[in-house]
């Protein structure tokens, strides 16, 4: 039993599987972990057959791929650190025009990080005028704006934008706009 | 003292290195114009990684050059099915979170200026080092690293893996003044010799109950500029462009809109009239490497878009000004 569904990992990597054979035996291979990793193991098999194996990912990649994504502080978390705080230096400074033409408020927030938030309640605090917008910087994924009409209005700017953008970005502006915020619920 | 040998040594110990960077810098743009041709020309078929603030998305690029020139349908593969279809003459982008298809006027895209020769080459050699780097693999291609390195810290770098035979890009990283990478994108597969049918290059979700933000005919260019309007100064080597009145497709009201370049980075200035007070916004955000100011002046709201360093959307942000005529 055993040796047959490896027998069928082994045909499934190399692309001989039966297609009707397929949709159990990757429900098998998902239900158990000893299934994965022989099915790890068998990718290697092949990459090293095929001469990959200076790129071949190591044991259990897949997993700490997923894992350090969530846990990895970012290196755009830090340099949003600094902007932020020369920002918010500078709003605390222009607070006074700011209220007194009664513009828009801006509340800048990112998420873990006490560094700055003596200074994002600062600003909150000191900033009395009418919180008439709200614009927030989570993780920099997305516009995380409270008006659709706002939003709507960046991701045309975005779109239109990209039209005029040369560059060397190759399909990155695409990118972007296709995966800007899977995770928006 | 020089003696004559002395300077002969002086000269022999100098001369291979100045050479080399040339040869080293011109064969770095010979890379770059064909991967420019390579982007529009070829057919193929690909998975590539988007790799953004910690964000990992992968996502499937078809694209065909053909009678009716460059089509391009770009997905994603997780998460929300985003779609982009592109050809020749419009930019259709399906997004089913927001039950909207945003559609624009699509523009020739060149990755690298044709002509090495040519005075926008030079030009940007004032702003950026090119070099050419290691061989490496990518997709299980061989592959040629071409860097791009700013020379100030307005606009951002690149490291760029191109696929020794064809010349496409396969993996791009999109780096700060530090060299730390912002936004990655990695090819794990690509096909060259797939026959690409006008079906793989049809969108797969179209909501009829979606809201369509279409860019209406020709009001675009014909308008007229509103005059007072005025970016006053820019970051060194960002030289303005193009300068229109258009009517987005999400707006109700025309947009003043300068672009700005320095050859390689743009940047976009928008001033839009708000009838809404609520819908106004002040500040910095970004969306990977892509930096965005807004500002209110003159009771407009001006939003200055680009994929460059904040400090550069701020700097021409606050460089906008009106002028009453009288």
């Amino acid at each position: 039993m055993r040796d047959k569904i490896k027998e069928q990992i082994s045909a499934l990597v190399d692309g001989e599987l039966d297609a009707n054979e397929r949709p159990l035996l990757i429900k098998q291979i998902e239900a158990d972990e000893s299934l994965q990793a022989e099915w790890e193991r068998y990718h290697l098999i092949s990459d090293v057959l095929k001469g990959h194996l200076a790129h071949r990912a190591s044991p259990g990649f897949a997993e700490s791929v997923r894992e350090n994504i969530e846990q990895e502080p970012l290196v755009q978390v830090s340099q949003a650190r600094k902007l932020f705080q020369s920002n918010a230096l500078k709003y605390v400074g222009g607070i006074g025009i700011a209220a007194s033409v009664a513009i828009v408020s801006v509340l800048i927030a990112l998420p873990d990080t006490p560094v700055i938030n003596g200074n994002s309640q600062q600003v909150a605090s000191t900033v009395t005028a009418p919180l008439s917008q709200e614009w927030v910087r989570v993780s920099g994924t997305r516009w995380d704006v409270k008006q659709p009409a706002v939003e709507s209005r960046l991701n045309s700017y975005l779109v239109n934008h990209n039209e005029y953008s040369n560059g060397m970005q190759g399909v990155l502006p695409y990118a972007r706009i296709v995966g800007y915020d899977s995770e928006k619920k | 003292m020089i003696t004559p040998l002395r300077a002969l040594v002086f000269l022999l110990l100098i001369t291979p290195a100045v050479s080399w960077s040339e040869d080293n810098s011109r064969e770095a743009h010979e890379w770059l114009v064909r991967m420019s041709q390579a982007a529009q020309m070829l057919n193929y078929e690909g998975t590539f990684i988007y790799l953004h603030n910690g964000r990992l998305e992968t996502m499937q690029i078809v694209h065909k050059f053909g009678d009716k020139g460059e089509q391009e349908r770009l997905f994603s593969l997780n998460g929300v099915a985003r779609e982009i279809v592109r050809d020749n003459s419009k930019i259709t982008c399906i997004l089913p979170d927001d039950k909207s298809v945003v559609v624009d006027k699509s523009r020739p895209k060149k990755l690298f200026p044709d002509d090495l020769t040519s005075k926008d080459v030079m030009r940007l050699e004032q702003y950026y080092k090119f070099e050419l780097g290691e061989q490496d693999r990518i997709a299980g291609r061989k592959t040629q690293q071409v860097l791009v390195k700013p020379r100030d810290g307005y606009r951002f770098g690149y490291r760029l893996w191109l696929d020794s035979e064809t010349g496409l890009l396969l993996k791009s990283d999109m780096v700060n003044e530090t060299g730390e990478p912002i936004e990655q994108i990695m090819f794990t597969r690509i096909d060259y010799s797939a026959v690409i049918s006008d079906k793989a290059l049809m969108p797969e979700l179209m909501g009829k109950q979606y809201k369509w933000f279409e860019h209406e005919k020709d009001t675009v260019e014909a308008m007229e500029l509103e005059k007072g309007w005025d970016v006053e100064n820019s970051p060194e080597g960002f030289m303005m462009t193009e300068r229109g009145r258009r009517r987005l497709p999400a707006g109700k009201m025309p947009v003043e809109h300068f672009v700005y370049s320095d050859g390689l980075a743009t940047v976009s200035v928008y001033i839009e009239k708000v009838e809404e007070q609520n819908d106004l916004m002040q500040g910095v955000s970004y969306m990977g490497a892509v930096h965005v100011f807004a500002n209110v002046v003159n009771d407009h709201q001006v939003t200055v878009v680009g994929e460059v360093p904040a400090e550069t959307v701020e700097f021409i942000g606050n460089s906008v000004r009106y002028k009453t005529s009288d």
